[in-house]
């Protein structure tokens, strides 16, 4: 985490646009909400995090080949075409988008998967994706 | 009964699929009926909100139409990033008009029905279990006697967090009850609802190992000699990279990581195959001695 939270925070309310969104923790908050439930003034800190992303992500701000705005991205672009998530082909596609040779490590990984049954390589897709598209057509209207 | 409507979401039908294969198992013993939710699709997870706030919140909007469509009152959400999608939109759509009428103009856009505030009940199992059974029944109906030690009800963080009517955010403590009541002993688990790290361990590595190294690691000083899990991703990052952790810290770590299904499942007589246990990738020397294959042995294993 190369800013802490409250740091963080603070160089939102001082202004320090670029600097906030080209962090690292702004990406490393993994939704837990575990801030939210404890705030005593219910700021909900994780929506603040999700908007964060959302104006990184816009402005290309994030930091390069850093895996999780890289997942986001291929995962947004798989929902978006297919409306289902296929766990392994998002991994693979996250992997050579941002560090490929890490591929090797994960190897021992995917055999412990493969042997259990958990690891499909069935591409997941819903029928009517034509309500989908119309759903978020009717959103950019 | 009308059957409860079911949205297993993409975790169950991979990573996850034995908490699929043992939530229908322990279902079905319960005579609980699931009616899975033709073509719903991806709850839009936590990725999604990172980059389409609109969209994120209408993945989850389309699925609650679905159910409202097939008049489902209750829908069973077991994993707990869909949970927690399905109840913020339910939330955020009641609470804020304006994104409500976005929301619904863009369902009808899609001939789709609009979404009335909770006009479909989204549950988890641990609260349909708990709140519609109940720890009485389960006593009731326990076939099977627990041999093995305590084990450690990790609650993980979605599901008791601000949209949960699961259970209390601070000690949570249903699946807990819902154990013991099988005969399961339960260990005092502070980190209970600390969290896993989600997709980091995908992501950034180390530090979503780490996580759950501690998470882990305190499991075992409490004395468990399992750990349970009501999350398919939660229950993935605790089983999967154990080996790798033990190699990191030369300390031998073997720990089950269940569903709370599969162990429900089991005390209720549900069959082994139906249950998943050959999905863990850790802990396999006392999953084969706890849930033995051979009918002969199984004998032993169960109460007179």
């Amino acid at each position: 985490m190369d800013v802490t939270p409250r740091r963080l925070i603070a160089l939102v309310r001082e202004g320090f646009r670029r600097d906030v969104l080209s962090s690292q923790t702004i990406w490393l908050c993994a939704s837990c909400y575990s801030c939210a439930a404890h705030c005593p003034r219910q700021i909900p800190i994780t929506d603040l995090m999700y908007s964060l992303k959302r104006e990184a992500m816009r402005d290309h701000l994030y930091p390069g080949r850093f895996p999780i705005p890289v997942l986001a991205r291929e995962f947004y672009r798989m929902i978006q075409n297919r409306g289902r998530n296929s766990e392994f082909w998002l991994v693979l596609r996250m992997v050579l988008r941002s560090n490929p040779l890490s591929l090797f490590g994960m190897a021992r990984n995917g055999w412990d998967l493969w042997r259990t049954g958990r690891l499909s390589l069935k591409v997941e897709r819903v029928e009517n994706r034509e309500e989908i598209r119309a759903m978020f057509a009717g959103a950019a209207r | 009964m009308t059957a409860y409507g079911y949205f297993p979401g993409c975790s169950l039908r991979g990573t996850g699929v034995a908490y699929e294969e043992s939530l229908l198992t322990l279902f079905r013993l319960l005579d609980l009926p699931l009616q899975e939710l033709r073509d719903w699709n991806c709850c839009g997870a936590t990725s999604y909100m990172a980059i389409d706030e609109n969209a994120a919140f209408l993945l989850s909007a389309r699925n609650l139409a679905l159910a409202v469509r097939t008049n489902s009152k209750d829908l069973v959400v077991p994993c707990s990033g869909c949970y927690l999608a399905l109840r913020k939109t339910q939330e955020y759509v009641a609470r804020h008009c304006e994104l409500g009428k976005r929301v619904n103009d863009s369902l009808t856009a899609a001939s789709l029905p609009v979404l009335n505030h909770n006009q479909v009940r989204v549950r988890h199992p641990l609260d349909v279990l708990f709140t519609e059974v109940g720890p009485e029944r389960i006593k009731t109906k326990v076939v099977r006697h627990w041999k093995a030690g305590p084990v450690a009800c990790y609650y993980g963080c979605q599901i008791v967090r601000p949209f949960s009517e699961v259970d209390r955010d601070h000690n949570p403590m249903r699946m807990d009850q819902l154990l013991e009541a099988a005969g399961i002993p339960t260990v005092t688990y502070p980190l209970k609802t600390k969290c896993c790290g989600g997709s980091l361990t995908g992501t950034t590595h180390s530090v979503g190992v780490r996580l759950n190294y501690l998470l882990l690691k305190e499991a075992a000083r409490r004395g468990a000699q399992a750990m349970v899990t009501v999350c398919p991703l939660c229950q993935y990052n605790l089983d999967a990279y154990q080996r790798e952790m033990g190699r990191k810290t030369s300390e031998r770590l073997d720990m089950p990581v269940f569903f709370f299904t599969q162990l429900l499942g089991w005390a209720l007589g549900g069959d082994r195959e139906s249950l998943g246990f050959k999905r863990s990738i850790s802990g396999g020397a006392r999953i084969k001695q706890w849930f033995p294959k051979r009918p002969a042995q199984e004998k032993s294993h169960v109460a007179e």
